[in-house]
């Protein structure tokens, strides 16, 4: 009997435990108190220890992290808890961690997620602290700075728009490099495309001049025919002009699918003439980034590219100094958006944002004013957000720099500086090469230094030049608000409009018959999710 | 049988012994499995919604209110106590007190109209700061009556379910399926110590050595395999971070009646596998018989090791390899050689065009996997007695004649054994298709497995609740073909696979 008592407890407790489990999640909790109040900022504390969970764009510990996270805590005085996950799973873990509600404090976010994770509640309305911070009321900010928080505007759980997030550098964007040894074997000059704004026909000419002249398969080389993330068109800009990929606000302010508008369609017609041209590579599908790279790099003329369209600023320098390497002629000519297309797009930042965990533990107020706030405060905060730690990854004092060999017998390579010269130090990673930047990359911060970037001399002219052209010339992304049915629907809207890009580009199918497979395919959750956009003022 | 209490051997059919007078209880009899299944059927119903909105399932819309069951009911610990009773149930038939069983299901059905009638479920209505979900609350006697947002509902399937659940753990009470699977040796089982009749107790305690041993994999399986199937309760929900809630078989509606493309993949992943099966095994086959007809051995193991080596390779590897071979620039070695001996005018984008993709995709297979499929063949084709070449050979048999009556004869039952063990993985593709497939080739070249990483990680908002619904579907169909091979193979072999 007891042994049977003890046999029926046994299998009783497991079978309880495994149907209990099937059980869990049926009750659900809801708080309401992650709002931002009216608050005294000049009374807040210091919040304590709280966690901040970034990715690969801070200095890794592998690349001296320790050491900026030391020395970010010396000059604020905050108690970190840094959780890193791995750079190319960082959404992945994000995703985990909110689903698991082991929540970190201050969470690093892309405007996706941005959206996402405002429109489900886990995050900290931040618009009073923004309003009040001394970063916005420094007179520091760059004139587009106002327009780059505001695509951190998003809605809420409540389905009120908030701020949710602060982004303390611009997201940069894409400008199109031709190279001029093409130009001239074309039997054109640089002046003919530089600080000019051509017409797409004008541009389309030098392009076809430029494929005669050459013994390559095409002209344009590009990573796909679309990105996967918003602005989608940066990386053929020329051909998809004023065409939208997705849903946006038209001039009447209502939601519309950029998709099936006339504009998409003259965009596509025009991919599908330039591949048939043999101007955009063919093999531009399934490509990515680091092929497209290559072929602009290509020391093979039958695979060489000599057009690229690719990120403004530091990238203009590597661009250079990479063709040099192989050998090439590196001269480039980043030219002006043409004229349909008015602006090169920017994209949208990532953004700081604080939880409704920090929130539901009080410090939210103290994270934004000592964390958040101070990271451009002008001053030694904002030089270790850009630059690092001092003594590890740049320094101001009299001293010889050698960089590491590559391999014995490689020539080596010293910098002398003296007292008080700003320099960059070798990189702890890579001990072959400097450091560049730590989390804000200097040209893209949206304040600047009281007083002068002490780093400045450290940019090269070309980069400078080259943003500075790109920043004249670009607007920022509109975000898309973030509805239920569109989170839902978008992976397959996107896939169908992919499809039919592709087919399309490829000569596979015509652009009316493409647009039909798209409303056949999908239009009713196109449909779906218009009149979820729509009603979100209703 | 014996006597408990003086062990002497009892007459068919004793009620008393006739040496020392005890009392012969009867015996046990074996579990009522019929009765258990019924248990599991009423836990599976209380998963299924009890009502249910008449609404139609429309393409891309997120119902409200759809249905109601267990899993949103405002006082779940009426969920937990219906399971207790489950549990007690399941155990009094373990226990062989059946009888008592049959309260413990009256029992829970009791919990469950009590539930039905007399308390509250929740609507999700929206959202709030901080992570939560602002719910409202009915009745389910109210929203049958009247109705929600302009929805009229009616009794849902779980109700049905759940009476069909009852009956049959009433019914399987008395119905011992077991006897019909068990042969009485007229042996009295203490003396059989790892007969059928061995009670399992008894059996445990005399291996218990290997069972201790094999305790940490039962625990690893029971964490790893087994701990992860609860999320299957998923399917029922509409997918929130952090706070999924009940929509009943919604998913299962849009999947089945709008979702286009769950369809193209469930219909590519079944071309795609089958196709890529049977021609990996007739390729394996013909490799191996070319094979075997080497009689120079250092060559034969060379040309063994230069088709095997492609199976050790990535997927990306491979397609890295193809893609530069098919390229549609100059650069591409077959485009190049077509245009040259004027087979086609213009080079073919063998991987980017959907007239084109499946084949360079079977290609791709046989390069990397035919090898590695010859190994077993090859190993069945070294057991043939050479005796039997000889006897051939002597009776005037070529090679041929050879090949067609004694060595495929003697593969044929490899070669079904190898089909059947492939048949049963053909809803697993993934890699390979990950790997090869672009936008312009998604018609035909999306499966089940990639569908569902796009679903859940390619847009911003990961729909786990509807890509669970499709892995159980998948599963569902997964665990189809496994039986039918499994039956299949021991039409074949006279014994299953699993």
């Amino acid at each position: 009997m007891k042994k049977t008592i003890k046999k029926l407890t046994a299998v009783g407790l497991t079978l309880t435990s495994v149907m209990g489990l099937v059980a869990c999640g049926a009750s659900n909790s809801s708080s309401d108190d992650s709002k931002s109040k009216s608050v005294d900022w000049s009374s807040v504390e210091k919040p304590g220890t709280f966690s901040v969970m970034v990715d690969g764009t801070v200095v890794k510990d592998t690349n001296g992290g320790q050491a900026f996270y030391d020395y970010l805590a010396e000059l604020t005085g905050l108690d970190i808890e840094w959780i890193r996950p791995e750079h190319s799973a960082y959404y992945d873990q994000v995703a985990s961690t909110f689903a698991s509600g082991d929540i970190p404090d201050v969470v690093l976010l892309s405007s996706d997620y941005l959206a996402l994770y405002a429109n489900n509640g886990y995050l900290w309305d931040m618009t009073d602290a923004w309003e009040n911070s001394e970063t916005k009321n420094s007179g520091r900010l760059i004139s587009a700075a106002e327009k780059i928080e505001a695509a951190n505007v998003v809605l809420g759980a409540d389905g009120e728009s908030a701020m949710y997030g602060f982004s303390p550098f611009r997201g940069n964007g894409c400008c199109t490099y031709i190279k001029a040894s093409w130009l001239k074997a074309a039997g054109l000059s640089v002046d003919d495309v530089k600080d000019k704004t051509l017409t797409y026909s004008e541009y389309y000419d030098i392009l076809k001049k430029m494929k005669d002249a050459s013994s390559s398969d095409y002209v344009i080389s590009a990573p796909g025919w679309i990105g996967t993330e918003a602005p989608y068109t940066n990386y053929l800009p020329e051909f998809y002009q004023d065409a939208e990929y997705t849903f946006y606000k038209n001039a009447d302010g209502e939601y519309v699918d950029g998709f099936s508008e006339e504009a998409m369609q003259d965009a596509l017609q025009r991919i599908q003439d330039a591949v048939k041209d043999g101007i955009i590579d063919s093999e531009t599908e399934g490509q990515t980034t680091s092929q497209a790279r290559n072929k602009f790099y290509s020391t093979d003329p039958s695979t060489e590219s000599g057009v690229f369209t690719y990120w403004a600023g530091t990238w203009a320098d590597t661009l250079v100094t990479n063709l040099a390497n192989k050998g090439l002629d590196s001269e480039l000519v980043a030219i002006y958006p043409i004229e349909e297309l008015g602006t090169y797009t920017e994209r949208l930042s990532t953004a700081w944002c604080i939880t409704s965990a920090a929130a539901d533990a009080g410090k939210a107020e103290g994270i934004y004013k000592y964390f958040i706030d101070t990271m451009l405060d002008g001053g030694d905060v904002q030089m270790a957000w850009e630059y690092g730690a001092k003594g590890t990854h740049w320094d101001d004092k009299a001293e010889t720099v050698t960089l590491a060999t590559a391999k014995e017998g490689d020539a080596v390579k010293s910098y002398t500086y003296s007292e008080g010269e700003f320099h960059f130090l070798p990189s702890p990673e890579d001990p072959t090469t400097l450091m560049k930047k730590n989390h804000i990359d200097p040209v893209l911060a949206i304040a600047s230094f009281n007083g002068t970037d002490p780093g400045a001399k450290s940019l090269t002219e070309n980069v400078t030049e080259n943003f500075e052209m790109f920043s004249s010339h670009s607007d920022v992304a509109t975000p898309l608000p973030m509805t239920e049915t569109l989170g839902n629907n978008i992976t397959d809207i996107n896939t169908a409009r992919n499809e039919v890009i592709s087919k399309v580009a490829l000569g596979q199918m015509t652009v009316e018959d493409g647009m039909k497979y798209y409303t056949d395919t999908v239009g009713s959750k196109v449909e779906a999710v218009l009149k979820s956009l729509n009603s979100l003022g209703e | 049988m014996q006597c408990k209490s003086c062990n002497s051997e009892l007459p068919k059919n004793a009620k008393i012994c006739p040496k020392c007078g005890a009392q012969v209880s009867k015996p046990a009899g074996n579990l009522k499995v019929i009765s258990i299944f019924g248990f599991i059927i009423m836990l599976i119903a209380s998963m299924l919604p009890f009502v249910q909105s008449g609404e139609e399932v429309l393409d891309g819309y997120v119902p409200k209110a759809f249905a109601f069951s267990f899993m949103n009911i405002s006082v779940p610990v009426m969920w937990y106590l219906f399971i207790l009773l489950l549990v007690v149930g399941v155990l009094l038939v373990v226990a062989k007190k059946e009888i008592f069983s049959i309260c413990a299901s009256v029992a829970a059905m009791i919990v469950w109209v009590i539930s039905y009638f007399g308390f509250t479920y929740e609507i999700v209505v929206g959202k709030t700061t901080g992570g939560g979900l602002r719910k409202e609350y009915t009745t389910l006697m109210d929203i049958l009556n009247n109705g929600y947002d302009g929805n009229t509902y009616h009794i849902g399937v779980g109700v049905y379910v759940m009476v069909i659940g009852l009956i049959v753990a009433i019914a399987g009470v008395f119905i011992d399926v077991l006897k019909h699977f068990k042969k009485d040796l007229g042996v009295d089982s203490k003396y059989l110590s790892n007969s059928l009749n061995q009670s399992l107790g008894l059996k445990l305690y005399y291996y218990r050595g290997f069972y201790l041993m094999y305790l940490p994999v039962l625990i690893m399986i029971l964490i790893f395999n087994y701990w992860p199937m609860l999320g299957c309760r998923y399917a029922f929900t509409r997918y929130v971070i952090g706070n999924p809630y009940y929509i009943g078989l919604y998913h299962f509606q849009t999947m089945l009646t709008n979702d286009t493309f769950f369809w193209r993949a469930f219909r590519n992943t079944l071309i795609l596998s089958i196709v890529k099966l049977i021609l990996n095994t007739g390729f394996a086959v013909i490799i191996s018989l070319l094979l075997n007809e080497i009689v120079n051995m250092p060559f034969k193991k060379t040309v063994q090791t230069i088709v095997y080596l492609p199976h050790f390779m990535s997927w990306v590897v491979i397609f890295s390899v193809f893609r530069m071979i098919l390229s549609v620039n100059s650069s591409g070695v077959i485009n190049g050689f077509l245009i040259n001996v004027g087979l086609i005018d213009s080079p073919i984008s063998f991987l980017a065009d959907t007239h084109y993709w499946r084949g360079t995709f079977y290609v791709m297979n046989l390069w990397k996997d035919t090898g590695w499929g010859t190994v077993l063949f090859l190993a069945t084709l070294s057991g043939i007695s050479p005796d039997l070449y000889e006897a051939a050979q002597i009776d005037g048999a070529n090679r041929f004649k050879r090949l067609i009556y004694i060595t495929l004869p003697a593969l044929a039952n490899t070669i079904i054994t190898v089909f059947i063990l492939n048949l049963a993985k053909v809803m697993n593709l993934f890699e390979s298709v990950f790997v090869t497939k672009s936008s312009a080739v998604d018609s035909v070249a999306s499966v089940l497995q990639t569908y569902v990483y796009d679903k859940t990680f390619a847009g911003g908002n990961s729909d786990y609740g509807y890509t669970t619904a499709v892995g159980l579907f998948k599963s569902f169909v997964g665990m189809i073909l496994v039986l039918g091979c499994n039956y299949a193979s021991k039409k074949v072999r006279g014994r299953g696979i699993v």
